[in-house]
């Protein structure tokens, strides 16, 4: 039972940091309508500011991140700007194509500006970890759920309430709908681009924390994809959710079947999504699309 | 699209020469030159080296082929490829290992074998449309790599390696470059073959028809999930023909060769060589094989050097840029630049800028 | 001109700029003037990939020591050049990096990542051109009969498990326990399986506990279920195969579960890398094995090269600080210096080919290198080189050696009987 119970919380820890990165992901998606292969790269790129802004320049962590805030959020408008502006009315191919094709692009930089060797990694927050009982917590997961918490009453509230929020749920409601009645379809890309952009510094910081500043933060943007077909590829609780359920079924799995099934438990999740498109072609919270002739 | 009206000026004088498989002389010239230059002047003129590069080229060529033949002409996005070149390449190796089957057997029941994985898996996936479609591609990849890690007994053990032992085919020794050659060139003529073939007939309209207006496609009465399986079979059958050429060309197939980034270099080759195009699947895999070889070669006589450790990032860079640049400026490829310049030089000194 | 070619054009133009002023320190050319033709020596590199911090150990210090080699009169006069080709760990474009090698007339090749030297064993046959790959690839390899051009030269997989296993067997039986229990946290691609089951067939052999393996995917994030599993088993050593990334993961998941003293790592794991990134306090405990003597031990040919950089006033490469990764490249430098030392010998003034370094390579004897390797000898039937390697241990943040050239139980079934 104790082993169930560690593993339970761990998949919720974890969860709740798939959840971070797949947050991301979905502003992309709703304020943009571009699914974003590049979500590890931008992970990625977030941690690696984050080490050089702590180590390099000797920031307070609170000025790093928000140096490495700014800096994302830039790249977010960068990208949208440069790649996506020109790429407004191509093909799902070409979409899906381009932001695979920025990842990569990503993916050679990052080692091109910092070199191929770990990043210092400075622990920021140490202090020794919570025991519930026989699970214990470290301090960065809980200063994640926080993140996380905060996240889902920011854009529980923007998206309800504030102009740019609900300018933005036009948009992917219906694009043309949106323009015809004066939205600025442009700038609400790049707001979603920057926001999400913000966003992925968060994640990055904290996931840099628990694995390090290195290239396996690449592999957290491959999780993305089974969160968001379960939560809805522009439901940001949904993807809260998702997470959490993501994160549990691979500590589950891993736990229970790494004997078995050696090396399953990333694959689990992946299952699962198959197993949902098979049911619900569009993801469990996802919206049919009306098809035009 | 394959079969184009032709330009300026040609009529045709009978319905069988109209659906012909080259329906002009030009046509015809041209396939005929390349079969004259594969087979007859190549081997003449290229080194070792040279007919190495041609033959990675080749067998990339048949996998961009058969990912055109679904993403190009039939509109549904795969970032599964690789998986299915894995499965024809376990086939041969196992064959080959095992059995001490020639190629002729192994082939074509690799091609097979792979494409009834493709119906089975296409008769759940092909339910789930357009960018879901990718993303259950994606999930299929990663399952299928962890299939190779522990499927010990059909991936080669612990190790995970395959060796494929020496073969000879007739007059062509599959161990030396210049057989090597002959063979994959050989395959991948067939495999041409049959793909404009089926662009002929009504089955591969049919796929066209899938990709432009399915909904329409349905009421005309085409059985669309029926012929998506079609293609989604054909396809995987030369993407396992193309893993099994691999394993032939490599001489041994290793569980981590088949990854990912694989079947992301198969989306770019025929997105930079050209959707829906024969030769721009050819086209494609030659530029995402030869360009790394030119900059590492060509760049130093620039005068641009880089230490090892630095060039290979650029290269990667370069890659990317490379497909956002297809991507913007020429969404149709290099065989839709190919097409504007021989156009231009058709139409001049009538060729000025308007239509595009 | 559609809008964004000004963008693109910036961009590829920033790039090839920004890749041009990137570090130096890597391509060594053949400088000087000598009468004898120069050796090519092919690097086929795996700088990006799941294997990419051996792949730039491994391709730094070979550069650094030919250039070191070169600007010190050569090889007996020869100057040696030294080509490097990115492979990306995909084995067609190694395959064309070794053909284009070929081309140009490489004597020697040192291949990063045990799927190129797999794939490369069977050309590197038929063309007559040693491929050296220490410390990976296939046990069977050492067959110097069966794989006559194919020299591993330094401790493959089944020989560093052994060793590490015989090494922490005594030291357990020396503090009063007598069958430590042996757990093998995996990484899922082959290099690491085949180090667990090595591990496995050593514990057997040795008479230690074997409880379990435990995979750690190659695409994990977390590996806190798999520590915990470990954990459970109540073990006294926790061996593990990962890299890098993964390492790190292992190594702070196992800290923070208290099991970081108990960790094992393989060859290649434990360079600053890991250190950096986990910590030196949860690496403290942590030991290790290695085919050359540590950096940290400053061997006499790390000295040198520092002392050739700071009187030619150049850096050496920013791996040279990592330990494990670059020290295993000085072995695989040092072992092909030595063959071709030999090769020299025998063709006097003339050029070198790939069978007279085959030559050169199984006339070593008892060579250690200035000091770097345990004593090698490389016959025509045993292309081993080496079964020992050395232990260190990181304590107070640095590596410290524990223990020289020990060597374990040969592993039946896992490498060939060379009689």
């Amino acid at each position: 039972m104790d082993k169930f119970a560690q593993l339970l919380v761990n998949g919720l820890l974890v969860g709740l940091l798939y959840s971070l990165v797949a947050l991301g992901f979905v502003l992309i998606r709703k304020g943009s309508g571009i699914i974003n292969f590049a979500q590890g790269e931008l992970i990625l790129v977030a941690g690696y500011l984050v080490a050089w802004f702590l180590t390099d320049f000797g920031l307070p962590v609170l000025l790093a991140v928000a140096a490495t805030i700014g800096l994302m959020a830039l790249l977010g408008l960068s990208v949208e700007r440069l790649v996506l502006r020109p790429m407004e009315n191509e093909s799902l191919l070409s979409l899906v194509m381009a932001t695979i094709a920025l990842g990569i692009i990503l993916r050679g930089a990052v080692p091109l500006l910092w070199g191929t060797q770990a990043q210092d990694n400075q622990a920021v927050f140490t202090g020794s970890p919570f025991d519930l009982g026989p699970v214990s917590i470290e301090r960065v997961n809980l200063w994640a759920t926080l993140v996380v918490v905060a996240f889902l009453v920011t854009f529980g509230w923007f998206f309800t309430r504030s102009r740019l929020g609900l300018a933005m749920q036009a948009v992917s409601d219906d694009r043309l709908a949106a323009q015809s009645l004066g939205c600025d379809v442009r700038r609400i890309n790049a707001a979603a681009w920057a926001t999400a952009g913000a966003v992925s510094a968060f994640a990055g910081f904290i996931w840099s924390q628990i694995i390090g500043v290195n290239s396996g933060l690449l592999v957290v943007g491959l999780f993305v994809f089974p969160v968001v077909i379960l939560g809805g590829l522009e439901s940001i609780s949904g993807a809260v959710v998702a997470g959490l359920v993501v994160g549990v079924l691979e500590s589950l799995t891993t736990g229970y079947l790494n004997t078995s099934l050696p090396g399953f438990g990333p694959v689990a999740p992946l299952i699962l999504l198959l197993v949902v498109l098979l049911f619900r072609p569009h993801g469990l919270f996802g919206r049919p699309d009306i098809e035009r002739v | 699209m394959g079969i184009v009206a032709t330009q300026t000026g040609k009529f045709y004088d009978s319905y069988r020469r109209e659906f012909g498989l080259h329906p002009t002389r030009s046509n015809r010239v041209a396939a005929w030159a390349a079969v004259g230059v594969a087979f007859l002047v190549v081997p003449l003129v290229a080194s070792d080296y040279w007919l190495g590069n041609l033959s990675t080229i080749g067998v990339a060529a048949l996998g961009a082929l058969a990912l055109n033949v679904l993403t190009g002409f039939t509109g549904q996005i795969s970032i599964g490829t690789a998986a299915f070149a894995a499965v024809g390449a376990y086939t041969v190796g196992n064959l080959a290992l095992r059995y001490e089957l020639s190629p002729l057997l192994t082939l074509p029941a690799a091609a097979l074998l792979t494409g009834a994985v493709a119906l089975l898996v296409g008769l759940a996936a092909l339910r789930i449309k357009g960018l879901y479609l990718a993303i259950a591609t994606l999930a299929f990849q990663f399952v299928v790599e962890w299939l190779l890690f522990h499927w010990s007994e059909v991936t080669g053990g612990v190790q995970g390696v395959i060796s494929v032992p020496r073969t000879q085919l007739g007059p062509l020794d599959l161990n030396d470059p210049l057989g090597k050659y002959l063979f994959i060139a050989g395959v991948l003529g067939l495999c041409v073959v049959f793909v404009e073939n089926l662009f002929r007939t009504r089955i591969g309209r049919a796929f066209v028809a899938i990709r432009d207006q399915h909904v329409v496609a349905a009421g005309m009465g085409i059985p669309v999930f029926r012929y998506k399986l079609a293609a989604f079979f054909c396809s995987s059958a030369l993407a396992g023909l193309s893993g099994g050429l691999y394993a032939y060309y490599v001489g041994l197939i290793s569980s981590e060769q088949f990854g990912l980034d694989l079947s992301v270099r198969y989306l770019a080759m025929i997105l930079i060589g050209g959707l829906a195009s024969i030769p721009g699947s050819i086209l494609g895999a030659a530029f995402v094989m030869l360009i790394p070889l030119f900059l590492r070669d060509g760049l130093p006589n620039l005068g641009i050097e880089f230490a090892p450790g630095t060039q290979v990032h650029v290269e990667q860079i370069l890659f990317g840029v490379a497909v956002l640049c297809f991507l913007v400026l020429e969404p149709r490829g290099l065989h839709g630049l190919f097409n504007n310049v021989r156009d231009y030089f058709r139409n001049w000194p009538f060729s000025y800028k308007g239509e595009r | 001109m559609k809008r964004t070619f000004p963008a693109m054009a910036v961009a590829m133009a920033v790039t090839l700029i920004a890749g041009a002023c990137g570090d130096d320190g890597g391509e060594s050319e053949a400088g000087g003037k000598s009468d004898k033709p120069t050796v090519l020596v092919g690097m086929i590199g795996a700088r990006v990939g799941p294997v990419a911090s051996a792949g730039v150990g491994v391709g730094d210090a070979i550069a650094d020591w030919f250039k070191y080699v070169n600007a010190n009169g050569g090889i007996n006069g020869r100057q040696v050049e030294l080509k490097e080709i990115e492979s990306e760990y995909q084995v067609p474009k190694g395959i064309e990096a070794y053909n284009k090698l070929k081309t140009d007339g490489m004597a020697v090749a040192l291949v990063a990542g045990t799927a190129l030297s797999d794939a490369l064993t069977g050309p590197s046959a038929a063309d007559q051109i040693p491929i050296v790959f220490p410390g990976q690839g296939n046990a069977s390899a050492v067959a110097g009969e069966k794989f006559p051009y194919a020299f591993p030269g330094a401790p493959t997989y089944p020989h560093q498990a052994a060793a590490a296993v015989k090494f922490v067997l005594d030291e357990s039986t020396a503090a009063g326990k007598s069958k430590p229990r042996i757990v093998c946290l995996g990484w899922e691609p082959p290099p690491g399986q085949e180090y667990c089951a090595a591990v496995k067939a050593a514990s057997e052999a040795a008479g230690a506990t074997w409880v379990k393996q435990v995979t750690i995917p190659a695409r994990a994030a977390d590996v806190k279920p798999q520590i915990l599993e470990a954990k459970a088993a109540n073990p006294d050593f926790v061996f593990h195969s990962t890299l890098f990334s993964l390492a790190v993961a292992v190594m702070k998941t196992a800290c923070a579960e208290g099991l970081g003293t108990k960790l094992v790592t393989w060859h290649w794991a434990v360079s600053e890398n890991e250190l950096n990134g986990a910590g030196a306090p949860c690496a403290e405990g942590l030991t290790g094995t290695a085919m050359g003597k540590l950096p940290a031990t400053n061997p006499a040919p790390l000295q040198k090269l520092k002392d050739a950089a700071a009187k030619g006033g150049y850096q050496l490469s920013p791996s040279a600080g990592n330990n494990q990764l670059y020290a295993n490249g000085l072995v695989a430098a040092l072992l092909i210096h030595e063959a071709l030392r030999n090769a020299d010998a025998k063709v006097g003034d003339g050029k070198i080919k790939g069978s007279d370094v085959k030559a050169g390579f199984e006339q070593i004897s008892n060579f250690t290198g200035d000091g770097i390797l345990c004593p090698t000898t490389i016959t025509a039937k045993d292309h081993g080189g080496n079964r020992a390697v050395n232990v260190y241990r990181i304590k107070g943040g640095a590596f410290t050696p524990v223990a020289d050239c020990i060597a374990g139980p040969k592993l039946a079934g896992l490498e060939p009987d060379l009689g």
